[in-house]
């Protein structure tokens, strides 16, 4: 550095002084005024691509083996990744893990709210409600179940590690308590790639995950069989070897729940939960 | 800390992020501006426009990256609408009174300074204030790598032009 360089920033630093700031009253309301505009031209945007013939993006749940045509391939939201994301392609629901009955005890069956393949590892992901008796402990409402992503997990059943959830299983429970509920896995054999899935709300309308790099995504929620009340699902796999910060947000941008997704380590496998913070009140009901 | 906000304690929390980084985008908009009243409305508005946009939810440890930006480009803006860079330059004339040597010299250089085209001062604001790298800098100031340089290249030859030789 030059001696005139030097001296522009030693005079920079000083003209610039050492300010402090308090917030002034009535920041709080502008702020969430440039929110709600912030989000209305999102909700237009996002209207406008889907009447606009992108409205590709229903992933249709379907009864597991129930179908007996075989089902085009649907476009999902779950094949939309930012760049260096595990890909996903959803493939046929028909073909996806048959959980053994005895895992599931269900209203009115199993459906298929996604399956396929995420960098070539199978996976499905699988709702029901449950009708067990909670004071068993037994399943009961919302429950999710996840298989994968493994390479011996294919779309046409397989293995790998499997977990299921149930929404009142948690402490609190989500309606009543939580608008978010956050858990992972990964198969040690599918190195870098996780899944993370869970519960939400009715009340978050996007669910934003956010990587320390930058990028970050929309993540699709998914609508549960009937019988779930209050609760939707979503799954999304992040990149694994990093940790990134997932945000529920309400249609008026304010921030309800946050969690994470898990960062795996080379090698390892398993199930990670994740504990999700409540930051809004959660309404009387 | 940063998140949005529904009550109270979300007031509190954006409190505490306004508190952690407005000061130093007042003290970039100062050198920006060279007012200080300007620069305290500045960098408010900026955070406005930063947590309005959810910046603080989508990278929260970028905020302080995209409140600078919007710090820059809120001033840019109000040169271009009120034309305020004329009478910035006009209101910050060399002082006439100046005793110590060292003053002399600083004042020359911050006069210096006030009359540099406007993307020269914030390219050498960004570069030696911020000690933001050339890519930054254009990237802030939504230009090449190669105008950038320019710019602050520039704008170094004006401030040693200004200023007396050391052999005078």
């Amino acid at each position: 550095m030059t001696d005139l360089e030097t001296r522009l920033r030693n005079e920079l630093v000083r003209r610039a002084g050492i300010p402090t700031a308090t917030m002034p009253g009535g920041t709080l309301g502008r702020v969430r005024r440039r929110q709600a505009i912030f989000v209305t031209v999102a909700a237009s945007l996002a209207i406008v691509l889907a009447t606009s013939g992108i409205g590709l993006l229903r992933t249709s749940p379907s009864d597991v083996g129930s179908g007996s045509e075989p089902l085009q391939p649907p476009t999902s939201p779950l094949e939309r990744v930012p760049e260096g994301w595990p890909s996903v392609d959803v493939l046929d629901p028909s073909g996806a893990y048959p959980p053994p009955a005895a895992d599931v005890d269900a209203v009115d069956g199993v459906r298929v709210l996604a399956t396929g393949t995420v960098e070539g590892y199978g996976f499905s992901f699988l709702a029901w409600t449950g009708s067990g008796d909670p004071a068993d402990d037994a399943p009961n409402g919302p429950c999710v179940l996840f298989v994968g992503p493994s390479p011996t997990s294919s779309n046409r059943g397989g293995g790998g590690p499997i977990s299921s959830t149930c929404g009142h299983a948690w402490d609190p429970p989500i309606p009543e308590g939580a608008d978010l509920i956050v858990t992972s896995q990964q198969d040690a054999a599918a190195e870098g790639v996780g899944a993370t899935f869970g519960f939400v709300s009715e009340r978050v309308s996007d669910l934003v995950v956010s990587m320390g790099d930058g990028t970050s995504r929309s993540i699709p929620i998914l609508r549960g069989p009937a019988g779930w009340e209050g609760v939707r699902a979503f799954l999304v796999f992040a990149p694994a070897d990093r940790s990134g910060v997932l945000s529920a947000l309400a249609s008026d941008g304010t921030l309800l729940a946050r969690g994470s997704t898990c960062r795996f380590r080379p090698g390892a496998g398993g199930a990670c939960t994740v504990e999700a913070e409540q930051v809004a009140p959660i309404p009387a009901r | 800390m940063e998140q949005a906000l529904t009550d109270s304690s979300s007031e509190a929390r954006l409190a505490a992020l306004y508190a952690r980084h407005v000061g130093a985008a007042i003290g970039l908009a100062r050198l920006l501006t060279g007012d200080d009243a300007q620069a305290e409305d500045v960098a408010h508005e900026a955070f406005i426009r930063a947590a309005g946009r959810f910046d603080h939810l989508r990278r929260p440890d970028a905020f302080a990256a995209y409140l600078r930006t919007s710090v820059v480009n809120e001033c840019r803006m109000r040169f271009r609408r009120a034309r305020l860079e004329r009478a910035w330059r006009g209101r910050q004339a060399v002082p006439e009174r100046i005793d110590p040597p060292d003053l002399e010299t600083r004042a020359t250089l911050w006069g210096a300074v006030a009359l540099l085209p406007w993307r020269q001062r914030a390219a050498l604001v960004l570069r030696y204030y911020e000690d933001l790298p050339v890519e930054e800098v254009a990237l802030v100031l939504r230009c090449s790598r190669r105008a950038a340089t320019g710019l602050i290249v520039r704008g170094l030859a004006q401030l040693r032009a200004a200023l007396p030789r050391e052999d005078e």
